[in-house]
């Protein structure tokens, strides 16, 4: 099988994965009780077909989302909707105009959430109490204190967030910065995905409007450190891939879960345009970078040796969480099969960074549900899902650099 | 010439500021010169729980008088109650140093060492302070803390048990026979030392001990897991104000209180009794409605109280909720008969 093939046959895989894994989640919103009462440790009398409260919107706007695709696709729009459209899809804007427009959209968000940043956290997160704990014997004391030890064995958040503390005397500040950083990292991986600045600003557009990034955004306790490192990873794959996989360890070291994300990061290599030799490099140096992490864990008597478990029913059990986490995300809850669909085509049309893409949206989704299965000490959390919600971002930008595409390979 | 003159009385009334402010300044310094109304200020502020005013003042004495072995002592001391062991383990070395090699220098330093968790050096400390000392409560229960610390749950056992014996209602000792017992997984100590401590009708100690425990320093909650009778799960639905479904939960991540007061409650609820090749049950099933608090994060956690005591705990739940969302919560608890 040759590159080509191989990149068809994953490509094909990958879209009844995610096919699978966004029908769990629109089932579970449609069904809430569907899922869990069939791998349910509780013995129950749940009416399964019982329907959810958010079930009749989100199949409404889903049915008019994808019938308004499907008449788009096929040019089946009046001509007053259809060429405005197309024009919008293709339309590229200045730097200048990119940089006025993301300061008119940040200036807002900024303005009105620096009042968050002088909220008490200790009394917004009791996790504040753990954190302060963790403090003190930050790094390497002893503690029987499990949620404080692994609090520490995230160093790189740790060190944030005490360089916040000290610095500002306001632990909020950093993480707040942090999520800046990710709202523009988002904004310039979509561009170096599509390049179409524009395609940048409306992913940019999308993780602001998000309830989940908005409700965490200045949250110390759930920062998006570990999140901005990651895509930050995915970044430097296509400008510095030297630099890559030392963003991902810090990832890593400021949340472990990200850990899991590797596949949807080699995915992402081996659709990238880069030359066959350098994703060996970068794949060699995500190696060594694994080995590293593995050793220091190994090395400081990491917590995660400690809360390993197996229970495969915990997958359905967990991906049925998408649907009541995200439930006030109503654009990615009405906007996800359409995505998924409209990737899929883009795929298959020619446009390679699609499947990567929804990879990573769905990718991100399962990865939760797989440390449900492996561990009952870490749970998928609404604020885990700010990944996703990136991706999701990044997917709905990419549709933004539309063209008619030639379906053919440059590797 | 005129104007000269005019100048007289400005240059006069300059000259007798300036002398005033001198003189005034010198007084104030002669008066305290041996800090002795800072410290005592100093001293108000701990007795009012004031630390945060104390500790400036004593670091300003410090600067003045580096060596005053009592206002190193009191800063020490000072740090330490306000979580910052690290410079009081300096301190405390700047006190030895100068000579004074007394053991309640070495305690607090031990003390502190435990709770940066560095143990192996809080047992280095107190090991210095020589015989005279092995056997006083206080630093058997330094030491007995510093092993649990290192997972020797058996030395720490035995020292808990020498200060009990010397004195069997030391608060410390009891409360970290509890914590020893969350260790070793052992319900029934932890039952003893329960009863011991709260007494036979238990309340709800304080407010932050409804969550997980104590958040580790009491653990009046048990992972359900770990014990040998049960076996409790919980499901909670979760719906918005027009009783529609927003999510079912399942959860055995669940907390229980070995008290036998959980058990004098079970026996308010109907049980069946089952049989299977894991043995005889008795199954109760619990169910209650609430309206959970808004939090600023997301609902994590629910409870099942009797008088205000936590008895079962469920958590990990993760719901976003808005208001007027409410949750039922069905509690099914499974417990082992033991043939007598």
């Amino acid at each position: 099988m040759n590159i080509l093939e191989s990149k068809s046959f994953l490509t094909y895989l990958i879209s009844i994965f995610s096919l699978f894994v966004v029908g769990l989640t629109l089932l579970s919103i449609i069904f809430p009780a569907l899922l869990i009462s069939n791998f349910s440790y509780h013995s129950n009398n749940l009416e399964i077909f019982e329907i959810g409260y958010n079930a009749p919107v989100i199949l409404l706007c889903n049915f008019i989302i994808i019938g308004f695709g499907i008449a788009y696709y096929k040019n089946k729009l009046p001509t007053t909707l259809q060429t405005p459209i197309s024009k919008i899809l293709q339309k590229q804007i200045s730097k200048k105009l990119s940089i006025v427009i993301l300061l008119i959209i940040l200036l807002p968000y900024v303005v009105l959430t620096t009042p968050e940043l002088f909220l008490d956290e200790g009394s917004q997160a009791p996790d504040y109490e753990i954190f302060l704990a963790a403090k003190e014997i930050f790094p390497f004391g002893k503690t029987t204190f499990t949620e404080a030890t692994e609090q520490n064995d995230r160093y790189v958040r740790m060190v944030l967030l005490i360089a916040s503390l000290e610095i500002f005397q306001n632990v909020k500040i950093i993480p707040f910065l942090g999520s800046i950083a990710l709202l523009f990292t988002t904004y310039f991986l979509t561009k170096e995905i599509t390049k179409n600045r524009l395609a940048g600003i409306i992913s940019f557009l999308v993780l602001i409007q998000s309830y989940t990034f908005l409700k965490y955004d200045s949250f110390a306790m759930y920062e998006n450190f570990w999140v901005l490192f990651y895509v930050l990873s995915l970044y430097l794959i296509t400008k510095k891939f030297y630099a890559s996989s030392i963003s991902y360890a810090l990832s890593i070291f400021t949340k472990a879960f990200t850990a899991i994300f590797l596949p949807l990061s080699i995915v992402f290599i081996f659709y990238s345009n880069l030359k066959s030799k350098t994703k060996l490099l970068i794949i060699m140096t995500y190696g060594v970078m694994f080995g590293i992490v593995i050793a220091i864990w190994t090395l400081d008597t990491s917590v995660y040796d400690n809360i390993l478990r197996f229970d495969l029913a915990q997958i359905f059990v967990g991906l049925t969480k998408t649907s009541y986490q995200l439930r006030f995300d109503l654009l990615f809850l009405t906007s996800l099969l359409p995505l998924t669909l409209a990737l899929i085509i883009r795929a298959k049309n020619g446009f390679k960074l699609a499947t990567p893409i929804l990879f990573l949206i769905t990718g991100s989704i399962f990865a939760g549900a797989v440390v449900e299965m492996l561990s009952d000490h870490f749970v998928i959390l609404p604020y885990r899902f700010v990944p996703t919600i990136v991706f999701f971002a990044i997917g709905v930008g990419a549709l933004f650099s539309y063209k008619k595409e030639i379906n053919h390979e440059h590797d | 010439m005129n104007m000269i003159n005019k100048k007289y009385p400005l240059l006069f009334f300059g000259i007798f500021s300036f002398v005033i402010i001198f003189l005034v300044s010198e007084t104030v310094y002669a008066i305290d010169e041996n800090n002795d109304e800072l410290i005592e200020s100093a001293m108000n502020f701990i007795k009012m729980d004031r630390i945060d005013k104390a500790i400036p003042i004593l670091e300003k004495v410090l600067e003045k008088d580096p060596n005053n072995l009592n206002v190193l002592k009191n800063l020490a001391v000072a740090y330490a109650d306000s979580k910052m062991c690290n410079e009081s383990i300096k301190l405390y070395d700047r006190i030895l140093e100068i000579g004074s090699n007394s053991p309640e220098i070495l305690y607090g330093k031990a003390v502190c060492f435990n709770n940066i968790g560095e143990p192996e050096k809080a047992l280095l400390t107190l090991d210095k302070m020589g015989e005279k000392y092995s056997n006083n409560n206080s630093v058997l229960v330094t030491k007995a803390n510093a092993n649990i610390f290192l997972g020797e749950f058996k030395n720490a056992k035995q020292q808990y048990q020498k200060v009990l014996k010397n004195d069997p209602n030391n608060e410390s000792a009891n409360i970290n026979m509890l914590l020893l017992s969350h260790h070793l997984k052992d319900h029934d100590l932890a039952k003893k030392y329960l009863v011991k401590l709260l007494g036979d009708n238990p309340k709800r100690i304080g407010s932050s001990c409804s969550a997980d425990g104590c958040m580790d320093r009491i653990q009046f909650l048990f992972p359900m897991k770990d014990s040998e009778n049960f076996e409790i799960t919980a499901q909670i639905q979760i719906r918005n104000e027009s009783n529609a479904l927003i999510a079912v939960i399942d959860s055995k991540t669940i907390n229980y209180t070995p008290h036998p007061i959980f058990e004098k409650i079970l026996t308010n609820y109907d049980a069946e009794i089952i049989r299977n090749e894991s043995g005889t049950f008795e199954v109760r099933k619990i169910i209650q409605k609430s309206k959970p608090v808004i939090n600023s994060y997301f609902m994590d956690r629910t409870e099942l109280f009797y008088k205000d005591y936590t008895i079962l705990f469920a958590y990990n739940l993760a719901i976003p909720l808005e208001s007027g969302d409410y949750i039922t919560t069905e509690w099914l608890i499974k417990k082992k008969i033991v043939p007598e």
